[in-house]
């Protein structure tokens, strides 16, 4: 094969069937993962979706062993991210950005500016419902600016057509959270249980329920 | 342009055509063309633009002085060195005047009034004795003096300075007044000049009308661009920048748009704020044609070594420039900076920050949640499965105490929460952050 063509092949939005692609991925932090990802972990310059049956299930937990250290900015989070916990995860909080736009449509154009800009490797987005032309078009800012949009988006958005190189539906588990590639540039669907640190289920009575603090509330 | 006593000053090459000459009285001048188009001359605007002048030159010269109306001053003797030579230095002068806008006569020489004369010539001399020489042969008027008075000492048959240097100081005194003498002894350095030095104001304010009255923003943009390019030359002057624009467009009923340009870091590059005024004017409908842009900057602040260094660093300037540019267009109360604090209530323990200024002041190694919610919202106790806790957390809230107990929990949908219930209110379950 020329040069030319291994040139062209090495390029992220060329997809050749199975073939492994030689761009090495970040690791995800969950090895079962990894292994079902091409590069070995979350793909650089491109859009990761993550569509949630619930928010709040864990699929921001998920997350937390790439956003480690690194320079990053949510753009449209729902609540408040709470800030002793993220450090307590280990984020850098003078390199994180927060940025609320008031509308839908502020919020995709500030991901675009932000991905273009190339000085956050990781982008964190919130959508409701953003058309395929919009997602080409962080698609091709991610690209540009080599930088990672993990972009959350509700489960019903699954159907959509999608530019994406990742999509990845979750939904809770019972130890954790089960995970299906949806779809994957260079890899192949795949499903999977993710665990999160161990949960003991606490029961509370219902009359410790009524008088709380004591021991008893321990009881399972 | 008529002067004061409304003669013609100065015409356009139309004019001249017509037989309009300098002097002549507005009403002739009107008989003559009565197509011609009179301006009053504007004393205000005209200093204001030797003071813009003024400014600019502290590039060439930390020694600047007005010599109003049309005339500045510039100390070279200490400048020589670092431009090289006065010709090098005159050529620069002139070469950054004309692309002002501005026509300007240089001349070089010993003492101020020296060179005042020598600029009506065009004229260098750079010690006393070739000053000297070189007055010798110059016409009375380029003196600049009065017209009566020029008129008088030609009368005596004296044309050239040299011719009225040569007469005998006492009768020249008597007969043209102290003061003239005194500008001749000026002149070759005989006597002390002191001038005024020329203190840059350290504002900004500028007004431009466009050649045609529009509702276009975007027709706007060259005039804006030529007002930073002169507020960014005033800013290399006083080597400062400015952290804040304020832009406002004239209308001609109508209150004027206001638009403020807000910069996170002290810049002078007009590159930079003719991008965020675009940014600005994507979002502006006008509501009136625009007669006058303006342009002005309140305070010039040092830029120290922000700009200046020599270890420029490329991701610090493009992260400042994203942030206004999304500042620009989504409110500087958009973008924030987390930080976490020490306190006992969760409310409390995280605070907004600037964007980029975010800090870890106290990592809890505590479980916290993700996410936190605004206000905590009711949730049904059925609704939980409870996994971890309790953990009491005791706070005086508004002078109130409060006791709270906190657990990890899950609910039927799969979420895993922060709730809490209250020590006085054991049967009400709150959500209060969500584990994400």
């Amino acid at each position: 094969m020329s040069a030319t063509v291994e040139q062209l092949l090495r390029d992220p939005r060329i997809w050749r069937g199975r073939a492994r692609p030689t761009l090495q991925g970040q690791r995800t932090g969950f090895a079962a993962l990894d292994r079902a990802l091409p590069g070995r972990g979350w793909p650089a310059g491109s859009v990761i979706e993550l569509l949630p049956r619930r928010p709040g299930i864990g699929e921001l937990a998920l997350l937390l062993p790439a956003l480690r250290g690194v320079a990053q900015s949510w753009v449209a989070p729902p609540w408040i991210p709470y800030a002793p916990a993220l450090a307590g995860a280990g984020i850098a909080l003078e390199r994180l950005l927060v940025v609320q736009p008031e509308r839908p449509r502020d919020a995709l154009w500030a991901l675009e500016q932000i991905l273009r800009a190339g000085t956050s490797s990781h982008v964190l987005g919130w959508d409701d419902g953003a058309d395929t032309r919009s997602l080409r078009r962080l698609q091709l800012a991610a690209e540009h600016g080599g930088a990672r949009l993990f972009l959350f988006r509700p489960a019903r958005l699954a159907g959509q057509a999608s530019p994406a190189a990742l999509r990845l539906y979750l939904e809770p588990a019972e130890d954790g959270l089960y995970l299906r590639i949806l779809k994957c540039r260079g890899g192949e669907p795949a499903a999977m249980i993710l665990e999160f640190e161990h949960d003991t289920p606490v029961a509370v009575h219902r009359a410790a329920a009524a008088a709380p603090g004591g021991a008893a509330g321990r009881a399972a | 342009m008529l002067d004061a006593a409304r003669r013609v000053l100065c015409f356009n090459p139309a004019a001249q055509a017509c037989g309009i000459t300098p002097g002549l009285p507005a009403g002739s001048a009107q008989a003559l063309a009565p197509a011609l188009h009179c301006l009053p001359r504007q004393p205000r605007a005209e200093r204001q633009s030797l003071e813009g002048l003024a400014a600019w030159s502290l590039r060439f010269s930390s020694w600047i002085s007005l010599a109003p109306p049309a005339a500045l001053l510039l100390e070279i003797g200490g400048s020589l060195k670092l431009f090289g030579s006065a010709s090098r230095l005159r050529g620069l002068v002139a070469e950054g005047l004309t692309t002002l806008g501005h026509r300007a006569r240089l001349g070089i020489a010993p003492t101020p009034r020296g060179a005042e004369v020598l600029a009506r010539v065009e004229a260098s001399a750079l010690d006393l004795p070739a000053l000297q020489q070189r007055l010798d042969g110059l016409p009375l008027e380029a003196l600049g003096w009065s017209e009566t008075l020029t008129r008088s000492i030609r009368a005596v048959g004296v044309r050239t300075i040299g011719e009225l240097l040569a007469l005998p100081r006492s009768g020249r005194n008597l007969r043209y007044g102290p003061q003239q003498g005194r500008e001749l002894d000026q002149l070759l350095g005989r006597a002390a000049d002191p001038r005024p030095a020329f203190r840059p104001p350290r504002r900004y304010r500028r007004r431009l009308e466009p050649a045609q009255e529009t509702r276009d923003s975007q027709a706007l943009l060259p005039g804006f661009e030529r007002l930073f390019g002169d507020l960014a030359a005033r800013l290399t002057g006083h080597d400062c920048g400015i952290s804040a624009l304020d832009i406002r467009l004239l209308h001609a009923r109508q209150p004027p748009t206001a638009l403020r340009l807000g910069l996170l870091a002290p810049s002078r590059d007009p590159a930079r704020w003719l991008a965020l005024l675009q940014e600005h004017f994507q979002r502006l409908t006008l509501p009136a044609e625009v007669r006058a842009i303006e342009v002005g900057a309140e305070r010039f602040v040092s830029l120290g070594r922000t700009q200046t260094q020599l270890w420029h660093e490329p991701d610090a300037q493009d992260e400042q420039a994203l942030l206004e540019r999304l500042a620009a267009r989504l409110g500087p109360s958009r973008l924030y900076g987390l930080g976490s604090c020490q306190s006992h209530a969760p409310e409390q323990a995280w605070t907004r920050t600037a964007a980029g200024a975010g800090h870890d002041a106290a990592a809890d190694p505590r479980p916290r949640p993700l996410w936190l919610l605004p206000a905590p919202e009711a949730i049904e106790y059925a609704q939980l499965q409870l996994l971890d806790g309790p953990e009491r957390l005791e706070t005086r809230w508004w002078g109130e105490d409060c006791r709270r107990d906190y657990y990890r929990a899950r609910d039927r949908q799969g979420r895993r929460l922060w709730v809490f219930r209250a020590h006085d209110a054991p049967a009400c379950w709150f959500v209060h952050g969500v584990f994400g």
